[in-house]
């Protein structure tokens, strides 16, 4: 059976010249990054070298990138730095970030911290709610870039405007991270570069390989872990060179080809939202294109549930997301996104993800749009 | 020939048995010799006492202690040392079965010792002072207490001296052993107390073989899964077992589409005790075995369980009537079925579970809204299309 995969916002697969890069860098490459012997130094300049290459093309100073195992160290990397302050301190949240980040909301106030969490309506932080939320003891707002189940884009650079002028008016200082892991090499960087303090990347999501990822953050932060002194002390562990170097390659071309996959996306996804528009039974969450990624589209069937519709798309060999898990026990958890923007439970029961690459055709496209079509005509009439 | 490890039985209601308790003490030497095989066990009824001999090598303890752990009609066991009638032969052996408990836990202990044999030239009490005397002078922490001891130690002076002692006591489940009552067929879903029922069940002695109906694709495979585990960890307890899947689907979604929402959950109920029936039928079981418990949900009323019931022809035994959860938890705990049971992979209710079931049916009303499905032909379809997965040992 040949299978269509429509979930990269989970995980891409790895690129034919990534996969090169990799193998070229680890066999070129053999000694650690920081061993003095002349394996070790050609080692740490090539590392050197990417990591000016990387900030060339991200345009900021290369001290300021630091190479983690993924996204979610990353980001781990600053809550955990704002965890350790002394004084207790407040902080922003939107109520869509991802796990990693919303996770550790219990952590912050189990050590004294508060937290105020934000609704995002129709998976959108509004520049206001982030105005009303912000105190003279706030330090961290953490908003994402790019929704990973919406495909929502916020709009970080109001919502940073709103924040230096808080700054100002109060002469306190409030570092806004943003997870830019579904935004990085997929949407322009003027979306979110400029604004943020820090931002988190991953390379799988970019037909890079897994287990390596990049933190920016042009603020210092306190490191929750000593170690080797790798990463100028930030990040200790030996650096995973080959995974850095084949991360590099699929981040320039994806922001060499930026604004063409851009539109091919976009015109695929329009055609799928187009084709689906057919039934009313599927209802398009995602928000018109100006706010929203091309490569995400999240969707609902309301009678049919999430998990239950992924299965039987999987039975014919297409792999799409579910937005929540059918289980009770973990449904408020699951479904919580698309809760906190706003939409109704029978809409969170059969939440869905479709998200692709630029590499999609229009084959794919017609059919996924077809299989959607007959499995939701065919449930729903077996439903009653 | 290869060294023999002893233990001694302990049986519990079997003792209660009259004229026909050789018939139960076969049945579960029968089951023990099932769950051993290859390590040629052998029984011997000795004065009351049950012995088994099993072939001493690798992984041949671990082995035994699995199986006798979880066989009914054994309350109880331990590993016994034989040797020699001779009191040096004798300490030396309590010294070997004791010692490892007491060298951690020096408790207060007693020596019971018994002397069938009176040839023997020490009496039971002088027996009972020497040995008492090597366990104070190796585990001096240890003290004498023939009142309330914590511990205590049984030397019994037959053909040969038998040594064991409760601090090698292991609980086996009680009851009687499986398959002096026939066959039942348990009706098997993936949450906490159709388990236990099937244990509880083979504690009376009765044989099971397992049904689940399967959703597929409202309810997942992982769902599956977890009955297929849930009857693998219960096998044992029940001497094991052959689970039957139904594919459930279309008669479900034929129960959807044909009944008013408020009956369906006792719709889908009525047909699997019917299909149940079905196979009960074929597979020669004489009573259904469901983990209900009275007023749990909905669909445990006593208005509920008169409707269900009546789809049936046979008993349905319902050994967690009258528990409390925590009481059935405590059991799934104890028989390593609760951290499977609680994986969240449960029926993928929201579709087919009514927002508001009928809690007190009439039941000639629900008969009729059974009739008007005309579903019988899916029914037996259903019962007919099993899938058999074997987990007899």
């Amino acid at each position: 059976m040949e299978r269509y995969y429509f979930d990269w916002a989970a995980s891409s697969p790895i690129s034919t010249e990534a996969l090169q890069v990799y193998t070229e860098t680890a066999l070129q490459h053999i000694a650690n990054p920081s061993s003095v012997h002349s394996p070790g130094r050609a080692a740490g300049a090539a590392l050197s070298g990417i990591r000016s290459r990387f900030a060339s093309l991200m345009g900021v100073p290369a001290q300021q990138l630091f190479f983690t195992s993924g996204g979610t160290e990353a980001n781990a990397l600053i809550c955990n730095s704002f965890l350790m302050k002394k004084r207790p301190i407040h902080l922003v949240i939107s109520g869509i970030e991802h796990p990693s980040i919303f996770a550790y909301i219990q952590r912050f106030k189990q050590l004294g911290h508060s937290v105020t969490i934000l609704p995002a309506p129709g998976g959108r932080i509004t520049p206001e709610s982030v105005a009303s939320a912000l105190r003279p003891d706030t330090a961290l707002v953490l908003i994402m870039s790019v929704n990973n189940v919406l495909g929502t884009i916020q709009p970080l650079e109001q919502i940073s405007a709103v924040i230096r002028a808080y700054e100002q008016r109060h002469r306190c200082r409030i570092h806004l991270h943003a997870d830019a892991v579904q935004a990085f090499g997929k949407i322009d960087r003027s979306h979110y570069l400029p604004h943020a303090d820090s931002i988190s990347v991953s390379a799988h999501k970019l037909q890079g390989p897994r287990g390596t990822g990049l933190l920016y953050s042009r603020k210092p932060f306190l490191t929750p872990s000593p170690g080797g002194g790798q990463e100028s002390g930030m990040r200790p562990g030996t650096e995973n060179l080959p995974a850095i170097a084949a991360f590099y390659q699929c981040s320039l071309r994806c922001h060499s080809n930026l604004e063409a996959d851009l539109a091919h996306a976009q015109s695929m996804k329009d055609h799928l939202i187009m084709e689906l528009a057919s039934r009313p039974a599927i209802k398009v969450l995602t928000p018109p294109q100006e706010h929203a990624s091309p490569y995400i589209l999240g969707l609902s069937i309301p009678r049919i549930p999430s998990e239950v519709f992924m299965r039987v798309l999987d039975d014919r060999g297409v792999s799409i997301s579910t937005g929540s898990a059918c289980s009770s026990k973990n449904r408020k958890k699951a479904q919580r996104i698309f809760l906190q923007s706003g939409f109704d439970q029978r809409l969170c029961d059969g939440a869905l993800r479709i998200s692709f690459g630029p590499s999609v055709t229009a084959d794919d496209i017609a059919m996924l749009s077809r299989s959607v079509i007959e499995e939701s005509d065919r449930l729903l009439k077996e439903m009653g | 020939m290869a060294a023999r490890q002893l233990y001694l039985i302990r049986l519990g209601e079997i003792c209660l048995k009259g004229e026909n308790r050789s018939f139960f003490e076969k049945k579960l030497r029968t089951n023990i010799t099932y769950k051993l095989k290859g390590l040629h066990p052998a029984f011997r009824i000795q004065k009351g006492r049950f012995f088994l001999e099993v072939d001493d090598i690798e992984g041949s303890e671990a082995r035994t202690e699995a199986a006798l752990s979880t066989t009914s009609g054994l309350v109880a066991f331990s590993k016994t040392l034989k040797t020699e009638k001779d009191i040096e032969a004798i300490k030396e052996a309590v010294i070997a079965l004791t010692g490892p408990y007491f060298s951690k836990n020096p408790q207060s202990f007693k020596v019971n010792a018994r002397r069938s044999d009176k040839s023997f030239p020490l009496s039971s009490y002088e027996i009972s002072c020497e040995t008492g005397g090597i366990i104070l002078d190796t585990f001096p922490q240890c003290r004498v207490d023939v009142h309330t001891p914590e511990i205590s130690i049984y030397i019994e002076i037959r053909d040969k001296a038998y040594i064991y002692s409760s601090s090698n006591m292991i609980k086996g489940p009680g009851g009687l052993p499986v398959g002096i009552a026939g066959k039942g067929l348990l009706l098997l879903s993936g949450g906490i107390d159709s388990p236990v029922a099937g244990y509880r069940m083979a504690t009376r002695g009765l044989r099971q073989d397992a049904i689940y109906f399967h959703t597929y694709p409202y309810t997942s495979d992982e769902a599956l899964q977890k009955v297929k585990d849930l009857a693998r960890i219960i096998a044992p307890y029940l001497s094991g077992l052959t689970l039957y899947v139904v594919p459930f689907t279309k008669a479900q979604l034929h129960i959807n589409a044909n009944s008013d929402n408020s009956e369906h959950t006792l719709l889908m109920r009525y047909c699997m005790v019917k299909i149940a029936n079905m196979v009960a039928d074929t597979v020669h079981a004489k009573t259904l075995v469901t983990g209900e418990s009275l007023s749990q949900v909905a669909s445990q009323t006593l208005e509920s369980i008169t409707f269900t019931d009546s789809a049936s022809a046979i008993p349905v035994l319902r050994p967690l009537i009258g528990l409390d959860k925590e009481d059935i938890i405590t059991t799934a705990r104890e028989i390593g079925t609760f951290e499977t049971s609680i994986l969240p992979f449960e029926d993928c209710c929201t579709v087919f579970s009514p927002k508001h079931p009928k809690v007190r049916p009439d039941k000639q009303a629900m008969t009729d809204s059974y009739e008007s499905l005309k579903i019988e032909g899916l029914l037996e379809e259903a019962a007919k299309g099993c899938e058999v997965i074997d987990l007899r040992f």
